[in-house]
């Protein structure tokens, strides 16, 4: 910016400046008698202003609502998943339960019922044995 | 090489995020009005209206990029923030256009950044522009000394003195010039 456009915008701040303080220490009646002057409202310029202020939460809202999902995309693309063996699962479930008497007691129940479990169903439940073997360790570590 | 320590913000002295929608909230039909009326004299010499400078300004207020001290009144807040909003967004566009600007042998640069910002930019002023101004109150000797002396950075007592003016008429005074020039230049001076 040239010296002299300078000079100008310095003026035109100071007067900027002053006329500001003005509308700061007008009091509010005043101002709303203004608005009623210029609008035939007093409440036309402040319900615009609410609809603005609206209108710029709701885009932060959203904007922080995109954030939260790639955030929780990079977690679930980051957790490894859990791949075990499953051949076999209910001959290595029934072992699995045999060597650990204080498994969960759900997971127990639901094994002990194990002439109606499905290999899927085996294969489910040494999988979540594997999730809780996880989670203790990393509880265990903190 | 260590950079500088960033600012650690004390969490009492600042509204949090659901305090400031509270305060937000709780605006009056005044405080709503005011601050219209300052963003309005903020654009005057911009290519920004009204209701994007409030838009931009209450986003970085709702999104926490603008600490709000606990000190400090709405209105100045607000006045702060906006100068704030409108200096930094300046400093974007000049930065692009530097980015963008050719090379010495005037050769656009390979890798330019395209200018997809709408591009805040401050209005050239004339003084034909300042003259205008003072026009507008050819019909008031007062008024036109007032707005000269604040021009050429007399301060309110010096003003008072000056025009033998009370605070009272001042203010006055002071109102009728900003009613005028906002009546005049409801979207600011035009290009």
């Amino acid at each position: 910016m040239s010296n002299e456009q300078n000079f100008l915008k310095d003026k035109l701040e100071r007067l900027k400046e002053e006329l500001i303080e003005n509308i700061i220490n007008t009091p509010d009646s005043e101002i709303l008698n203004e608005v009623k002057e210029d609008y035939g409202d007093s409440t036309f310029i402040a319900n615009k202003v609410r609809e603005i202020m609206k209108n710029s939460q709701i885009k932060v809202g959203k904007s922080r609502l995109e954030f939260a999902k790639e955030e929780l995309k990079k977690l679930d693309n980051k957790s490894p998943k859990i791949t075990i063996d499953t051949n076999n699962a209910k001959e290595k479930l029934a072992k699995l339960l045999n060597e650990n008497p204080d498994l969960d007691e759900n997971l127990l129940l639901a094994a002990r019922s194990g002439e109606e479990l499905s290999e899927n169903d085996a294969k489910t439940i040494l999988e979540d044995i594997e999730e809780l073997k996880k989670q203790s360790n990393q509880n265990g570590n903190k | 090489m260590s950079g500088p320590e960033p600012e650690v913000k004390e969490p009492n002295n600042y509204y949090s995020i659901e305090e400031v929608r509270e305060q937000l909230s709780n605006l009056t039909d005044a405080e709503l009005t005011k601050l219209q009326k300052i963003a309005q004299s903020y654009i005057f010499d911009y290519n920004l209206n009204t209701e994007d400078l409030l838009f931009i300004t209450f986003e970085k207020v709702y999104d926490g990029s603008r600490n709000w001290p606990k000190n400090l009144k709405v209105l100045k807040f607000f006045q702060n923030t906006m100068q704030s909003v409108l200096d930094n967004e300046l400093k974007k566009v000049k930065e692009e256009l530097l980015l963008n600007s050719p090379n010495e042998d005037g050769e656009e640069p390979i890798n330019s950044i395209p200018d997809n910002s709408a591009g805040i930019e401050n209005k050239i002023i004339t003084e034909q522009e300042i003259d205008n101004i003072f026009s507008l109150f050819n019909d008031d000797k007062i008024a036109k000394e007032l707005i000269e002396g604040r021009m050429e950075n007399l301060n309110k007592k010096e003003l008072l003195e000056l025009l033998n003016l009370t605070d009272v008429e001042y203010e006055s005074k002071l109102k009728k010039i900003r009613r005028r020039i906002s009546k005049k230049y409801p979207k600011g001076i035009d290009l």
